[in-house]
């Protein structure tokens, strides 16, 4: 075993753990959860396999294996913050609806002096 | 006509006053509705304090945000026009008849422009409204000689469109989306008076995100979205 294996274990049961935690303290939802286990999954998989990834990398033709597994993180790290960025825009109209009706409900009248 | 005067304001309390009386003094024969933007400082207590009509946006969600508040109460209550009226007293309730002149006249946008008689002067500001400009004849054919002024009217069609689209700010890639939707527009030449009190958004790097933000969004954007 070398040490990227090693780490990406860690890193796989650690993510895994801390997944489990939050969602003891009902801090996740379940399907927010899904994404991170699965990112957990795939570390492992790759680490408990890692002449699969040496074999995709060099067809590939990238330098190094571990340069491969890099990109395919990077990637899935891209497409999380996209996910994210495009929930933050939905949330900030929900809120901005919510405000604005509030607002009109509340309406305060002229008073004539 | 039913004319709504859309008056945003965040932190207004130096100016909110004077910007509604002189208002009231001017035109009386329209209505008016304060937004007041989640403000922090006294402008809903004084609204309160004078009887003003006013709604309140129960946390701070940007001039965008307050114009459309302003848009979907007009669109509520069946006014036939809307325009958007600066808290800071920046633009002259005087202009206001004559624009709704021309939304009588049918036209769907009406912009108080500083410049249909007058040049622009030369400076960095106005190098970016020529910019600005250019963007706009670029996607529309059409030459809007004010395109960054603030004060623009709307008519029914218009408010409608504004009062629930995502993303229709009070910017002039809103005006260039609308007539490249087919929406038709007229300049009325106004005089806009600087601020009397209070703090203006704009600094270099504002600016420059502003123009970036203009470009990309009438030049490339534009044709992602329904006008």
């Amino acid at each position: 075993m070398n040490g990227l294996t090693i780490a990406m274990i860690s890193a796989s049961v650690i993510t895994a753990i801390f997944v489990f935690l939050k969602i003891k303290k009902s801090q996740f939802k379940i399907g927010d959860t899904l994404y991170w286990l699965l990112f957990c999954l795939f570390l492992l998989v790759m680490s408990i396999f890692p002449k699969a990834i040496f074999w995709i990398s060099n067809k590939i033709g990238f330098e190094s294996p571990s340069n491969f597994i890099f990109v395919i993180i990077i990637f899935l790290l891209l497409v999380k913050i996209f996910l994210l960025d495009a929930r933050v825009s939905k949330n900030e109209e929900k809120l901005t609806k919510l405000s604005q009706k509030y607002a009109i409900d509340n309406e305060t009248k002229e008073i004539e002096p | 006509m039913k004319l709504l005067l859309i008056i945003p304001a965040y932190n207004e309390q130096e100016n909110i006053e004077r910007v509604i009386d002189v208002l009231k003094r001017d035109c009386p024969q329209y209505d008016y509705l304060i937004v007041n933007d989640g403000s922090r400082d006294k402008t809903e207590e004084i609204c309160i304090k004078r009887g003003f009509h006013f709604v309140s946006h129960p946390v701070n969600l940007g001039l965008a945000a307050a114009v459309q508040t302003g848009m979907l109460f007009a669109y509520k209550n069946g006014y036939d026009a809307a325009i958007q009226f600066d808290g800071d007293g920046q633009h002259d309730p005087d202009y206001v008849e004559k624009m709704a002149n021309e939304i009588e006249k049918g036209y769907n946008i009406v912009i108080g422009s500083r410049f249909v008689d007058k040049k622009k002067p030369k400076s960095l500001r106005m190098f970016g409204s020529n910019l600005i400009q250019l963007a706009i004849k670029i996607t529309t054919g059409k030459t809007l000689k004010d395109p960054t002024s603030g004060m623009r009217m709307f008519d029914k069609a218009m408010i409608k469109k504004l009062a629930f689209a995502v993303d229709l700010g009070p910017e002039p890639d809103t005006v260039a989306l609308l007539v490249r939707g087919g929406a038709t527009f007229s300049e009325i030449q106004v005089e806009m008076h600087d601020r009397t009190a209070g703090e203006s958004y704009l600094n270099f790097a504002n600016s420059v995100n502003y123009m970036i933000r203009m470009f990309v969004s009438i030049l490339i954007l534009q044709w992602f979205r329904k006008g």
